[in-house]
């Protein structure tokens, strides 16, 4: 489009000088700045202030820019669309389309106010104007990125999974970013790491104990079932295992959480006590003493379990729980195994060979008790693995390698029997020259001379008793001659004297753990032992010595560190 | 801050310092309570008839809130738990409207003195106004001398450049260009060169006093020289004006962008925390 621009100086309503130009383009840029097509100076006039756009039939549509005004009719426009020779101030000039002379599109007449020339303030104003950065749009765009970021997204993919897998697929925000912190290891598992809602399965509702129980229905529970603060206990699992912690912390290990309710004196429930190994605990104390810290008066005396041999065994089961105090009149034990410490590590009058070059030396508690993978219980003790190394049960000095087998007594018999009338019938059938029978701590010269079986009988009788009144199985058992029989009390040792507590002999086995550097016998009193009765496991004031919590530099304990708030043979969290 | 300390090792040492125990949610409602009170400045400002505290009084306690007892609340809350999450954005978010915060309150400190000292008793319209009135002395002047110099002194005044864009702003560059007649290879061509601190232009005026053959022209050209002497230097002032006010408005324009984001944040953070309770 050719347009005719026709540019009028005019000092009041003289003409000073005019001036024409041809401009092929479809839009003409008025304003103050460089490089428009029509430069005006004078205040109030924008440095790109206004396009102007002929239109059909001679008219003129102005737009305005950057706040600018134009004044048509007195009246002050942002936008007008002048009709031919109709005037529009721009400033303090003036403007309006006319008539296009031949072979142009439009015309444009502009008279300009020749003495009309911008202040410096006004020629300045973009240069002096601060540029300072778009203040409310950041605000706003950053706030959108936040919501949208933050909220939106992962929203969108928490309600609807296609999107949800769409924002993953693209690397987008997920709820993965409203994690507050790694997931304990335990719980790095598929379906759980990977899914918030695995947990969290209803919005603004705390993680329920049934979405715990869901996976963890093994657990026991801390209740006897017909506990009465059952009702009234309101722990859920949240409360002593956090998630979400840096560092984790599944396992809160406040005291805190125990002495809320376990600094009064509780009522022991009658039958509520979880067995032991399968054995009923017949007898506790009917109080729980408070407990208000680990230290020897915040905490009460430990309570040993041992086994007593059940008054009626009629109903199956032969042994019964104790939970007694460590020291008093019922304190000791009832394996019914005779057993002296004091004299088995009394090196005068125990010693044993590593090898046959080797020298004698005392006992040593490992000797005996090994301790189990665990940390905490030993192995059990039996004859044959513990004591048959030293207590041979060998009855013929003849033939050493034969021995007894350790079993109830109608067994012995019978193996003695068997061994007695075969040396019966030997020693007839040789006859004469009768050979050398010798029969442990019997005159050789005892001949059969009756019946071989009738022989062996007696023989195997005179052994039994000389096993079961002098040396052998009355060495470590209390026996009793019966109607038939000899009887053995039944040996029951106990492995677990505190099944409600958790201890680790590892760390305690270090000969620096104690600062006389004993290990076993640093708490164990075994050498002043002479019967197996003895209960020899330490008492509290052994262990506030190094564990007491109010006392500078001791490893102090929590609860958590001996005691566990699920507690073993209790009912399954999942069944209760 | 020490009772926000206080709450914070009221924890239990078994507990891991967590925004979800009772502290935590304590100090993090401090914390979303102050930032609140805090962002309400911007409203409280424009509250020209509110007579509740002077705005002296507001701005002071904005300051300390802000930029001690906040901190410590908001760090105490989150107890030195940090990961790519919303909930260390929200913080990251804070650190920086709290870091802008205290750069603003340095440049309210150390800017103003050295504005009135760079204004000199002269207000900007007067420095304008002076400006102005010098210029149109060295048009007139350089009217009467000869051609290439009217043309240089034409050019310089053309060319002067006081602020320019956002950089040539905070640093107060100058970036006036002049039209020179080219020597050497452009002999006989004009030249635009810089013209940073009217040096240009003011060399090539007194390079111009020994060659003169008109009657007055050295005397025009000692003149030109002063009228350009204290052009630069006005010239230079107004730079540093615009540099400081800038310098004292840039904070802001940070601040607030930060703090609506920040809140945005907030939100974000406390409806995700409940939402995956």
């Amino acid at each position: 489009m050719l347009i005719l621009l026709r540019q009028i100086r005019m000092r009041g309503e003289r003409i000073v000088d005019q001036r024409d130009l041809e401009l092929d383009t479809a839009a003409l840029r008025v304003g103050s700045g460089k490089g428009q097509d029509l430069q005006l100076f004078g205040d109030g006039i924008g440095a790109e202030h206004a396009v102007l756009r002929p239109q059909a039939g001679g008219r003129l549509r102005i737009d305005t820019r950057g706040g600018g005004r134009i004044r048509v009719d007195g009246q002050d426009v942002a936008r007008a669309e002048l009709a031919p020779d109709e005037w529009a101030r721009i400033g303090p000039h003036r403007l309006a389309p006319v008539a296009a002379p031949p072979g142009f599109d439009a015309a444009v007449e502009v008279r300009i106010d020749a003495d009309a020339a911008q202040s410096i303030k006004d020629r300045l104003r973009s240069e002096l104007t601060l540029k300072l950065p778009r203040v409310r749009r950041h605000a706003y765009g950053l706030a959108l990125l936040v919501l949208l970021v933050g909220l939106a997204f992962p929203m969108a993919g928490y309600f609807d999974d296609r999107a949800d897998a769409t924002i993953e697929r693209f690397g987008g925000p997920t709820d993965d970013l409203w994690s507050s912190g790694p997931l304990a290891s335990a719980h790095h598992v598929p379906g759980i790491a990977d899914d918030c809602n695995a947990c969290h399965v209803e919005p603004f509702k705390r993680v329920s104990d049934e979405t715990c129980i869901g996976c963890h229905e093994r657990t026991t529970v801390h209740f006897a079932p017909v506990h009465p603060l059952t009702e009234e206990f309101d722990g859920a699992c949240r409360d002593c295992h956090r998630e979400h912690n840096e560092p984790s912390n599944l396992i809160v290990r406040d005291k805190g959480q125990c002495t809320d309710c376990h600094a009064r004196a509780m009522r022991r429930l009658a039958d509520a006590a979880p067995a032991v190994d399968g054995m009923p605990v017949a007898r506790a104390p009917d109080e729980m003493r408070p407990v208000t810290a680990f230290t020897a008066g915040g905490h009460p005396d430990f309570l040993a379990s041992v086994l007593r041999p059940a008054d009626d065994p009629a109903d199956g089961e032969r042994w019964r729980v104790h939970r007694q105090p460590l020291d008093g009149a019922d304190a000791h034990e009832s394996s019914r195994l005779k057993f002296p410490h004091d004299i088995h590590l009394d090196a005068d009058k125990v010693s044993l060979a590593d090898g046959p070059s080797s020298v004698d030396r005392a006992l040593a508690c490992d000797d005996c008790h090994s301790l189990e993978k665990e940390g905490e219980h030993f192995r059990a003790i039996t004859m044959e693995d513990t004591c048959a190394g030293c207590h041979s049960l060998a009855f013929d000095d003849a033939q050493p390698d034969r021995q007894l087998p350790h079993g109830e007594p109608a067994t012995l018999r019978t193996h003695l029997e068997e061994y007695y009338v075969r040396q019966a019938a030997i020693q007839r059938r040789a006859e004469p020259p009768r050979p050398a029978r010798r029969v442990p701590d019997e005159p050789i010269t005892r001949r059969c001379e009756g019946e071989p079986l009738d022989c062996g009988r007696e023989w195997a009788d005179a052994e039994m008793d000389k096993l079961f009144t002098k040396a052998g199985c009355v060495s470590c058992h209390e026996v009793e001659r019966g109607e038939d029989e000899w009887t053995v009390a039944p040996v029951k040792l106990v492995r677990d004297w505190f099944p409600a507590a958790r201890f680790d002999h590892r760390p305690h086995l270090n000969p620096g753990a104690r600062a006389d550097g004993e290990t076993c016998l640093g708490c164990h009193e075994a050498t002043a032992s002479s019967h197996s009765e003895d209960i020899l496991m330490p008492g509290i004031d052994n262990c506030v010595t190094c564990h007491a919590e109010d006392r500078p530099r001791s490893v102090a304990l929590q609860c958590v560190d001996c005691h566990s708030f699920h507690r073993p043979g209790m009912a399954l969290m999942g069944e209760h | 801050m020490a009772a926000s300390a206080g709450i914070y090792l009221s924890q239990d040492p078994a507990l891991p310092p967590n925004g979800g125990s009772w502290q935590g949610y304590t100090l993090g409602g401090l914390g979303l309570a102050l930032i609140l009170w805090l962002a309400w400045l911007g409203i409280r400002k424009r509250q020209y008839r509110n007579n509740r505290g002077t705005l002296e009084g507001w701005a002071s306690a904005h300051v300390y809130l802000g930029g001690i007892a906040l901190p410590v609340a908001a760090t105490l809350h989150g107890g030195f738990q940090f990961g790519l999450n919303v909930h260390t954005l929200a913080y990251a978010l804070m650190a920086g409207v709290i870091l802008s915060g205290l750069y603003g309150l340095y440049t309210y400190l150390r800017f103003p003195p050295l504005l009135v000292r760079n204004r000199g008793d002269q207000s900007m319209d007067e420095r304008l106004a002076e400006l102005d009135r010098i210029d149109k002395e060295a048009l007139e002047t350089a009217s009467r001398c000869d051609e290439s110099v009217h043309t240089a002194v034409h050019s310089a005044l053309d060319r002067t450049a006081v602020g320019g864009g956002f950089r040539d702003q905070l640093f107060a560059r100058d970036r006036s260009r002049v039209l020179l007649p080219g020597t050497g290879k452009r002999e006989g061509r004009n030249v635009l060169v810089a013209n940073r601190g009217q040096r240009a232009v003011v060399d090539y005026l007194a390079q111009r006093i020994p060659d003169t053959s008109k009657h007055g022209e050295a005397e025009r050209l000692r003149e030109l020289l002063y009228v350009f002497g204290r052009r630069a230097e006005l010239l230079q002032r107004l730079r540093r004006e615009i540099s400081l006010q800038l310098r004292m408005k840039l904070w802001l324009a940070i601040h607030v962008p930060l703090t609506v984001a920040l809140l945005a944040a907030l939100t974000v953070h406390v409806v995700t925390v409940f939402f995956y309770w």
